[in-house]
């Protein structure tokens, strides 16, 4: 699953998102429970909890892309 | 009801008549069961596990958690009995001079009813996200509505009903329900202590089912909400009628 469609799943939206470089906290509708959401949704599919470091690095779109592809 | 492998029942406010009830109801039912309270003064329970905790400290309750509950076991219910009935007035006549509401005893039935509650819903909230969900049910009274000479009290249940619609709209996407019971008048020491009798036989007669709740009655309703995987956000009126 790439990045984009799991914070359209979280987000529970069709609308584009925007490029990997935005900061998560900068897309339309995003707040911290879409980033709890995102957090448990990204658990099941790398199926590990993450550590804090991992989910404090999860800033940007490309950050939930790359942790997606090290799974 | 959950099923006794589907995960653990907590209770807070263990130690009170009402906790200590249905701590044995889910042990009897074969639920492995963490009683928490400040204190256990009365007899010890039986059968499940007991950790005295401050209710208000988060670490403490979070850690007494970690220590009785292995990270990769479920919570299926916390169950909030914690709380207090204190009957106080806003403003009352003492001798010649009037009397406010004392801070102090606002604070602590602040605490006992409302923040002790949102402290372990919080903590196993936290729990239950990462392990499959859960269902967390809460105390609330028909005093919710306004009620004279239960300023604090009346404040804590309305606050916890809030609360309670709160966590069902951010928890329920995460499967985690949040609902409570809004009791009326329950038979039990705690009741007859705060409530006199010619008062209590009052609230009887405007009953239209004419008696008071028994404990059977909220293990009822507390069953079906933990087990009714429709509710979320439920404030279910038990009360016998007394508010129609």
């Amino acid at each position: 699953m790439h990045a984009r469609e799991l914070i359209a799943e979280v987000l529970r939206t069709n609308v584009s998102i925007p490029p990997d470089n935005i900061l998560l906290a900068q897309i339309e509708g995003w707040d911290s429970l879409k980033g709890v959401r995102l957090v448990l949704r990204l658990e099941e599919i790398v199926g590990r909890e993450l550590s804090e470091d991992d989910i404090e690095k999860l800033q940007s779109v490309e950050d939930v892309d790359q942790l997606l592809k090290a799974a | 009801m959950p099923a006794p492998d589907n995960g653990w029942v907590v209770v807070s406010g263990a130690g009170g008549a009402l906790g200590r009830t249905l701590v044995s109801h889910f042990a009897a039912q074969g639920s492995r069961v963490l009683a928490l309270d400040r204190t256990f003064e009365a007899a010890p329970l039986t059968g499940v596990t007991a950790r005295a905790v401050d209710l208000l400290v988060e670490a403490d309750v979070r850690q007494a958690l970690a220590d009785a509950i292995a990270a990769s076991e479920p919570i299926a219910l916390l169950v909030n009995a914690a709380g207090l009935i204190w009957n106080e007035p806003v403003l009352a006549l003492r001798g010649a001079k009037f009397a406010t509401h004392g801070l102090e005893s606002w604070r602590n039935v602040i605490d006992a009813n409302l923040t002790a509650p949102f402290v372990a819903a919080t903590q196993v909230a936290a729990r239950m996200v990462r392990r499959g969900g859960g269902s967390i049910i809460n105390f609330s009274s028909i005093a919710s509505d306004g009620n004279a000479g239960q300023a604090a009290y009346a404040a804590a249940k309305a606050g916890i009903e809030g609360l309670t619609r709160t966590m069902a709209i951010e928890l329920g996407p995460l499967g985690v329900r949040v609902n409570a019971l809004a009791l009326g008048f329950i038979d039990v020491a705690t009741t007859r202590h705060a409530v006199a009798d010619e008062r209590l036989q009052t609230y009887v007669q405007k009953t239209s089912l004419g008696r008071l709740g028994h404990m059977d009655d909220v293990i009822n309703a507390v069953e079906f909400l933990a087990a009714n995987t429709f509710a979320n956000g439920t404030i279910l009126k038990l009360d016998g009628g007394l508010r129609l």
